[in-house]
């Protein structure tokens, strides 16, 4: 090849100027320096159509997302219009790419909330917009969860997100593998005590000897999502005793809990005992697989109104049905948006509009689900991995699933009625829509955020030896100013309940 | 003779034209993906919010008040020590596997032998960190563990790696050099074989045996090599491969105190509460004693051979 | 003298036969872990040979996705053009560097240098690339975003130039009336074939492993390179191990990828490369040495 100067200016033009073209329309830098006060939306003409761009979270392939989008669009943009523009991103990598694309204007309704993101600036102020919908939405027709739980999204009296239908609160089961309930006539939802539990293991143990009785739920602990008694308020640095039914609500640390020291006390009786896998600390595999293929007995998992074949729940005496003080979570709206009121229009819709809803939580009827007779649907080819969507076994992170109510086959007919019952029936720690702000005090809580994620789970293990752990946990909680952030939290804990009364 | 003079002139100036014109993509690539965003490091000083962009958020009161938290841990001195000692043992220990792969290969004979060598060696580099935490596992694991079955085999008793802290700086260095030599060898490799081989015959016929010629003839050309890849390694001094040290452990924390890094802990602390002038100050600490290492080291590299220098 | 030869040659073979075990037996446990049941794996752990053979996880990796053949196609060509044009730029900006006639050149190697050591940092690099130059969903966003020239490559190309690059040579063909660009493309980058083959293969490698770009930048499923596809699969995966209460239901057992597919999928990523490598070993040969210098 013959290269000369000629060429090679050529070449060096070219890059130059393909540079530039991936440059051109740019506005000078504006590095989304946009300016908080006058509005942002530009009124609507009638007859216009907003286009607005709703990230949901996928976990199948969804070869033909074009065609979910048209379907929506079929309602929205005549009856209201907006023209919805659907970016389906896969669950692991949707808070980075999410919380990237909030630098700009890109995305308008997310999933997605929470504390650090409302300091953040991040989320758009929905309190005078959702007025409106509250009585259409908060009442017994519609659901009844929203009411309950909303309370968790309110900073300062300001609303942020709007929470979609899943179960807040938990249930702590003790899962058997149906081999195992059956030899000992467990039934299924059958209520059992701690004392009840640890009877079985030993037998358990030699009846199965090679499965381990107890199973890893989050992978290198025991206990399903560390859901026991205790009320973490978000972070576990200072939680509140007897799921927060305390008349005083007194907070403290978490390793001079009383139910926690049992607990993790008992995990390493077990594990020393042979019920734990060895292995636990260096685990990946999930409960449900382990499950499955028969390699457990049972283990400690949180769960609302679901199952797994081929198991049995029980439910643990000791802890009851209740929900603790969570911080945030549902749909929200971007801050940087160009029309926040009309974003703020088209999540609304998911839980208002019927048709809307149902595309949204379940896709293009016919291509990815079909309906039977009895109100579920079913995937075509069996699976979501096949159906071309899988919307309907996200139910629990997409907004309206109540409104379309198409549960799954295997879920049954009244699914989203019975998940709405049990979020009712839930007893609520009285901290429940409380937000800690630990910002006067961040350096700290950082530091005991480390020592607690050194500990809190190592110790539900029972492969770490509970009587110097505690010790040594105590020590470096103190050290990393523990006592400061729990008498902040304690502070701003006690504003909060003078100030709801 | 003014004449000369001024045609070399010109001449010189035209080849200082030519040159720079050949660095303009160069350059303006430099400053579009590196030096615009680096005003983006006003960051570490201010209270990043995201709808007033970089330059309308407020200042951070103190100033350095995002900086405070990589301090106020008592784990501040266990990360810092990790992430320095592991990247000193690292550098060394490391180039000198590599340089000595490179040696060896070039003194063999046998084209098919070595093509198939340098192929097969290249292959953990190209296994992903999270893959090899697996494999690891594989190794380590206490129930299935191709060690652990070894050591029960030999008669001893299990160990429980992923809870033991011991083992730890020994296991981070033998992956760590597992992962790399095939590739750091490439670099020494495609300098070796530069050196012109007529050097080599005049060591032999002075005398030399293949030791000494190592010595006297390979390691003196690949001393500029070596210089500038140490200097490079020293400016990411405070470092480290998050893949190593967040995924191998498999998570587990209780053996943190001996493998959290920097980014690690950076990483850990921040998640939950994605603050980004708090991660940002951590990148610069780290820009900062990397840069004033790599300028000490350099002026030091210069007095003596001001070839070698970087700059 | 010759017996000397052969015992040292048969101890180089020896250690590198001893190297290559080394490198090799754990990717051989990868790739038989994952042909191998996930029962299996989880009750007897990995091993060499794959104890209860089954095709299951490249079954799942292949249907989970579609998208995976375009993956390859966009990956390849992405590769391909971006370590040419980064090749180019690279060598362009270290031959001015190597030539110690030039004035300001050590001013240019310390800005070249300092990209090295400090950073901007995630936010102000997305903010610029989306809001400043509009790369989301375009093809330069997986071409041009810190991949395009590395300054590691550049000193290393400039160190070989400086040591390896008789002035000797240039002089003479600056003498014989050559402009610079001549110089280099006709002299000076074919005495370089070895260096400029490690700098393409590495520059390859950083493109066809990187998934950050298309994690920022890319939204549209079909602009997905195959790291990015992969990597999308290990981090739903571990989404689910970190959320276990939200796979407690009979509908998302079923979907539940295994420890065996996740080695697969390491496999899968690594293959063509190993492909690929023997092609750019024919260059590491030596380079000949221009004669008529010495004497």
């Amino acid at each position: 090849m013959k290269l000369n100067l000629k060429r090679v200016l050529a070449i060096v033009l070219a890059l130059a100027m393909c540079l530039s073209l991936a440059a051109c329309g740019g506005n000078g830098g504006s590095e989304g320096s946009k300016g908080t006060e006058g509005t942002k939306e530009t009124e609507a003409k009638p007859g216009e159509i907003t286009n607005i761009v709703m990230w949901l979270p996928i976990m199948f392939d969804t070869p033909d997302p074009q065609s979910i989008e048209d379907e929506v669009n079929k309602y929205s943009e005549e009856r209201y219009g907006i023209h919805y523009d659907l970016e389906f991103v896969p669950l692991g990598d949707y808070t980075q790419k999410r919380n990237m694309a909030l630098t700009g204007d890109e995305l308008d309704v997310f999933w997605g909330g929470g504390y650090s993101m409302i300091k953040n600036g991040q989320l758009y102020d929905i309190t005078e917009l959702y007025e409106p919908y509250k009585a259409q939405l908060e009442n017994e027709e519609h659901s009844e969860f929203l009411p309950r739980f909303q309370a968790n999204n309110y900073f300062n009296g300001r609303l942020y997100t709007i929470n979609y239908l899943v179960d807040r609160n938990h249930h702590l089961s003790f899962n058997m593998d149906q081999e195992v309930a059956d030899k000992y006539g467990i039934q299924n939802m059958q209520e059992i005590s701690l004392a009840e539990l640890e009877e079985l293991f030993p037998k358990m143990h030699e009846d199965f000897p090679d499965r381990d009785v107890i199973g890893p739920t989050g992978t290198t602990y025991i206990l399903g999502n560390m859901f026991w008694t205790w009320d973490p308020v978000q972070d576990a640095i200072g939680v509140l005793p007897n799921k927060g039914q305390d008349d005083e609500l007194v907070l403290e640390s978490i390793f001079d809990n009383e139910d926690y020291i049992n607990f993790v006390t008992k995990c390493e009786e077990w594990y020393n005992k042979g019920y734990i896998n060895p292995d636990i600390l260096s685990n990946t595999n999930q409960w449900a697989v382990l499950l499955t293929n028969h390699q457990i007995c049972g283990c400690f998992d949180t769960f609302g109104v679901n199952n797994v074949a081929g198991s049995i729940r029980t439910r643990v005496k000791e802890v009851g049905n209740w929900c603790q003080s969570l911080g945030g979570g549902g749909y929200s709206i971007n801050a940087n948006s160009k029309h926040p009121e009309k974003a703020f229009e088209a999540l609304m819709l998911c839980y208002t509009d019927k048709d809307i809803a149902t595309v949204i939580n379940s896709g293009v009827e016919g291509k990815n689900y079909t309906k039977n007779a009895d109100g579920t649907i079913s995937y075509p080819g069996g699976s979501a991995a096949t159906s071309g969507y899988g919307g309907p076994t996200l139910y629990w992170a997409l907004p309206g699933s109540e409104t379309a109510n198409l549960p799954l086959d295997i879920n049954g007919p009244t699914y989203f009625k019975d998940l709405n019952d049990f979020c009712l029936a839930a007893t609520m720690s009285k901290g429940y829509g409380f937000i800690f702000d630990p910002t006067p005090v961040m350096d700290e809580w950082t530091a005991c955020t480390n020592v607690l994620n050194k500990y809190y789970y190592a110790m539900a293990s029972g492969a770490v030896p509970v009587k110097e752990t505690l010790e040594t946990a105590r020590a470096e909680m103190k050290a990393a100013g523990e006592d400061k952030v729990i008498a902040e939290k304690q502070k701003q804990l006690d504003e909060w309940l003078k100030n709801k009364k | 003779m003014q004449k000369r003079k001024n045609k070399n002139k010109a001449a010189h100036r035209i080849m200082t034209l030519e040159l720079y014109l050949m660095m303009i993509p160069g350059l303006l690539y430099l400053i579009i993906n590196n030096y615009i965003p680096m005003g983006g490091l006003v960051i570490a000083f201010k209270q990043f919010n995201y709808q007033q962009g970089i330059f309308g958020s407020a200042w951070k009161d103190p100033l350095i008040g995002n900086f405070t938290y990589l301090f106020k841990t008592q784990d501040a001195v266990n990360i810092i020590r990790n992430t320095l000692a592991y990247n000193i043992t690292f550098i060394v220990l490391g180039q000198i596997l590599a340089i000595t792969i490179a040696i060896m290969l070039n003194f063999m004979r046998g084209t098919k032998n070595k093509k198939i060598y340098q192929t097969v060696i290249l292959i953990p580099y190209l296994i992903s960190m999270i893959v090899v935490a697996y494999i690891v596992f594989g190794f380590l694991s206490t129930e299935t563990g191709l060690v652990n079955k070894m050591i029960v085999a030999a008669g001893g008793k299990k160990i429980n790696f992923y809870s033991t802290k011991t083992y730890w700086p020994l296991i981070f260095i033998v992956i760590h050099l597992w992962k790399g030599f095939g590739y750091s060898s490439i670099i020494y490799y495609a300098t070796v074989i530069g050196i012109d081989s007529a050097l080599y015959e005049a060591a032999a016929i002075d005398g030399a045996n293949v030791p000494q010629q190592i010595w006297h003839v390979t390691l003196p050309g690949l001393k500029n090599t070596i210089i500038t890849l140490v200097l490079m390694s020293l400016g990411g001094i405070m470092y480290s491969d998050f893949g190593l040290f967040y995924q191998v452990p498999m998570r587990s924390t209780i053996i943190s105190d001996v493998t959290d890094t920097i980014d690690v802990f950076v990483f850990r602390a921040l998640t939950s509460m994605n603050d980004v002038g708090r991660s940002s100050a951590a990148g610069f600490i780290q820009s900062i004693v990397g840069f004033l290492l790599v300028v000490s080291v350099n002026l030091i590299v210069r007095k003596i051979d001001k070839e070698s220098a970087l700059f | 003298m010759v017996k000397k030869n052969i015992v040292g040659q048969v101890i180089l073979n020896i250690i590198f036969i001893f190297l290559a075990v080394a490198a090799l037996a754990p990717f051989l446990l990868l790739v038989s872990s994952s042909l191998t049941s996930e029962a299996t794996l989880a009750k007897y752990g990995y091993n060499f040979y794959p104890r209860d053979f089954t095709l299951a996880a490249y079954e799942y990796i292949f249907k989970s996705s579609k998208l995976i053949f375009r993956a390859y196609a966009i990956t390849i060509i992405v590769t391909a053009v971006g370590t040419t044009i980064s090749v180019l730029t690279t060598v362009l900006f270290a031959y001015p560097l190597s030539r110690k006639e030039l004035p300001g050149r050590m001013v240019v190697s310390f800005i070249l240098f300092f990209t090295m050591l400090f950073n901007g940092g995630l936010v102000p690099s997305y903010i610029m690339w989306t809001q400043m130059f509009h790369i989301k969903n375009t093809y330069f966003a997986l071409l041009i975003p810190s991949l395009l020239m590395s300054a590691f490559y550049v000193i290393m190309m400039r160190s070989y130039f400086t040591a390896n690059i008789p002035n000797e040579i240039i002089e003479a063909a600056r003498v014989d009336g050559a402009r610079e660009f001549m110089v280099l493309f006709r002299i000076v980058l074919p005495l370089s074939k070895p260096m400029i083959a490690t700098i393409a293969l590495m520059i390859g490698l950083r493109y066809w492993n990187d998934w950050t770009n298309s994690l920022y930048y890319i939204t549209d499923a079909d602009k997905f390179s195959v790291q990015a596809v992969l990597n999308t699969m290990l981090n739903n995966i571990n989404f689910l191990a970190q959320n276990p209460d939200v796979i407690a239901d009979s509908s998302m057992m079923k979907e539940l990828p295994s420890t065996a597919v996740r080695m697969g999928v390491a496999v899968v990523g690594v293959l063509p490369i190993l492909a690929a490598y023997p092609f750019f070993q024919k260059h590491f040969v030596k380079g000949i040495v221009v004669g008529g210098i010495k004497g």
